[in-house]
């Protein structure tokens, strides 16, 4: 546990904001997938420190970066930090997205805020020598953020929009479907998104070759290991795993999506 | 310098915080983050005799100050908790509760049994309260007879101090508190959680998959205060309190009620140390105040009616 400084406060879409944190420890620390667990308040509601995926993180500077958008309670008071303000964050938490043999390609998919550990990934892959493509759906033009970031990064970026405002209309799957055949076939996927967005795309994902690695969000207490509030499905005869210590990152067919 | 020793039946604790079952692990989980010696002493999360795989998802729901949970004792069973976790437990350096919990007498009796023969740790809670299982749970301290009975039927097989945690949905707390007594039991927990509910208006589903869970957290604090201080008025032997403690001044609440101990639950998944910082404001408190030992304050309400004039002294300070 540590107070980091806010050092940068941007709004980058409607409710969507992307802060960076001074903490030299977790820059150093974090690994792409990882999260932080940010107390939003001193009181007592809401009471959990909610969890947030790492977005970006630059060990020379000694910042990482988060990117999150304002769903409740926890993340209005979060959007209302200034620069300067002092967050109570513990971190880094959960597993980290593992990476393919070096010099082969990586598919990114993203739904909607699914996006924000990718960034973070994309430099991993980058330096791994990985040709990546990222498949990212939002609900409209105006809802797709981060881009330049990816493209910074030499990420061939494909888009869809459910109002049709930018690249593909329809969701995220729809673009899966459409691009299937020009994708590398033995890729590893990776795959961030709301619950059900995961799902559908692992459901995807489930009928091709190449491994696929999803990201999963939960609701969660501790985020790390002491509540077991945040039980997902194993598949098989397995049990639960817990999200926030055996994942957040599991290979897809680990866990019961559908 | 404080004596903040405390007494829980044949057991001296280093001073009297200790964490609530289920809601600190195994205690490795904490490792890095609390210096376990620091504590009073650790109660495991509940071991049953057969594993359990808990409760299908949603678990939990954040609620005014507090918390519903719904996990469903999930554990790996007495034999994987004897080879993986006591292990670990057994080399701290504080005191060790295992919490155990059965679904009859005879399982009770029998994971008794199993672990009694195990060193590395120094006390038994029975968990007579769960909320979040179908079969037992709730049942064991919902009626004094059978509280009693098990309670009793435990004691003749563990020569280990022996603590009966308590539910605090039922009528009347004191009689089941007595009842435990009665049986052989060193001390009592209470409270264990408050049966809740919560509903998603817009799909008019229960935000928990068993509908109904266990609340803790702040929000149920003056009950637990409350139970704590009735069940102290009733028993002879020491009660620890147990209800969203989050800071010294909360637990130092159940001490002046009449509990010899405390327990910390929820506040650990907010604050992982949250144990230590308030084990260090009562011993801040103790200093502050005058007191000697931790033990001058605990029962020291004084229900008489309030001099307006010393409360105004205190708050002023």
């Amino acid at each position: 546990m540590e107070l980091c400084q806010v050092i940068e406060r941007r709004k980058v879409a409607d409710s969507t904001f992307r802060y960076t944190l001074a903490s030299p420890f977790l820059a150093r620390a974090v690994r792409p997938g990882n999260f932080i667990n940010i107390r939003v308040s001193p009181s007592l509601m809401p009471l959990w420190r909610r969890p947030f995926s790492v977005h970006d993180a630059d060990p020379s500077r000694g910042q990482v970066d988060i990117l999150f958008q304002v769903v409740g309670e926890g993340t209005r008071i979060l959007s209302c930090a200034s620069v300067g303000a002092e967050l109570d964050v513990f971190g880094p938490l959960g597993n980290s997205f593992p990476l393919p043999p070096p010099g082969s390609p990586a598919v990114l998919v993203a739904g909607g805020l699914g996006i924000a550990p990718f960034l973070f990934l994309s430099r991993a892959l980058k330096a791994n020598g990985s040709p990546t493509h990222l498949l990212y759906g939002a609900r409209s033009r105006s809802r797709l953020v981060e881009l330049d970031g990816f493209q910074a990064l030499g990420v061939e970026i494909r888009l869809a929009t459910e109002d049709g405002s930018a690249g593909v209309r329809g969701t995220v799957v729809d673009l899966l479907q459409e691009t299937e055949t020009d994708l590398p076939p033995e890729a590893w996927h990776y795959v961030c998104g709301p619950l059900a967005a995961v799902s559908a795309i692992g459901r995807e994902l489930s009928r091709r070759q190449g491994k696929v690695w999803v990201s999963l969000e939960t609701t969660m207490a501790c985020g790390f290991g002491a509540c077991m509030g945040c039980a997902v499905k194993a598949r098989g005869d397995r049990g639960y795993h817990l999200v926030c210590k055996d994942g957040p990152v599991f290979e897809l067919s680990e866990v019961e999506l559908w | 310098m404080v004596d903040m020793r405390v007494q829980i039946g044949p057991l001296e604790l280093r001073n009297p915080v200790l964490t609530a079952s289920g809601t600190f692990g195994y205690a490795k989980e904490f490792e890095g983050l609390v210096d376990f010696s620091r504590l009073g002493g650790v109660v495991s999360k509940t071991v049953t005799l057969e594993p359990r795989a808990g409760n299908p998802p949603p678990r939990i729901v954040e609620t005014p100050a507090g918390m519903l949970n719904s996990i469903g004792l999930a554990n790996d069973g007495v034999d994987r908790f004897i080879a993986e976790k006591l292990p670990y437990l057994a080399s701290l350096s504080t005191r060790v509760i295992v919490n155990v919990a059965g679904k009859s007498e005879e399982e009770f009796v029998a994971i008794v049994e199993r672990l009694e023969r195990e060193s590395g740790f120094d006390a038994f809670e029975l968990n007579f309260s769960c909320p979040n299982v179908k079969e037992g749970g709730l049942a064991f301290s919902s009626d004094p007879k059978v509280t009693e009975r098990v309670t009793r039927a435990v004691r003749r097989v563990t020569s280990r101090c022996l603590i009966v945690k308590l539910t605090p949905n039922v009528t009347d707390i004191a009689s089941i508190a007595r009842a435990a007594e009665d049986g052989g039991a060193d001390a009592i927990s209470a409270i264990n959680t408050v049966v809740g509910m919560a509903v998603d208006v817009y799909t008019r589903r229960p935000r928990l998959a068993t509908v109904t869970g266990g609340l803790s957290g702040p929000a149920i604090r003056p009950i637990a205060v409350a139970r704590v201080w009735q069940i102290a008025q009733q028993v002879r032997i020491p009660v620890i309190g147990v209800g969203g403690i989050f800071q010294p001044e909360d637990a130092l609440e159940f001490l002046i009620a009449g509990a010899t101990a405390v327990q910390i639950g929820t506040a650990h998944f907010v604050q992982p140390d949250a144990a230590i910082r308030v084990a260090e404001g009562i011993e801040n408190y103790c200093e502050r105040y005058g007191f000697r030992s931790v033990r001058q304050i605990i029962g020291s309400l004084d229900t008489t009616s309030p001099d307006p004039s010393s409360a105004a002294a205190i708050s002023t300070e």
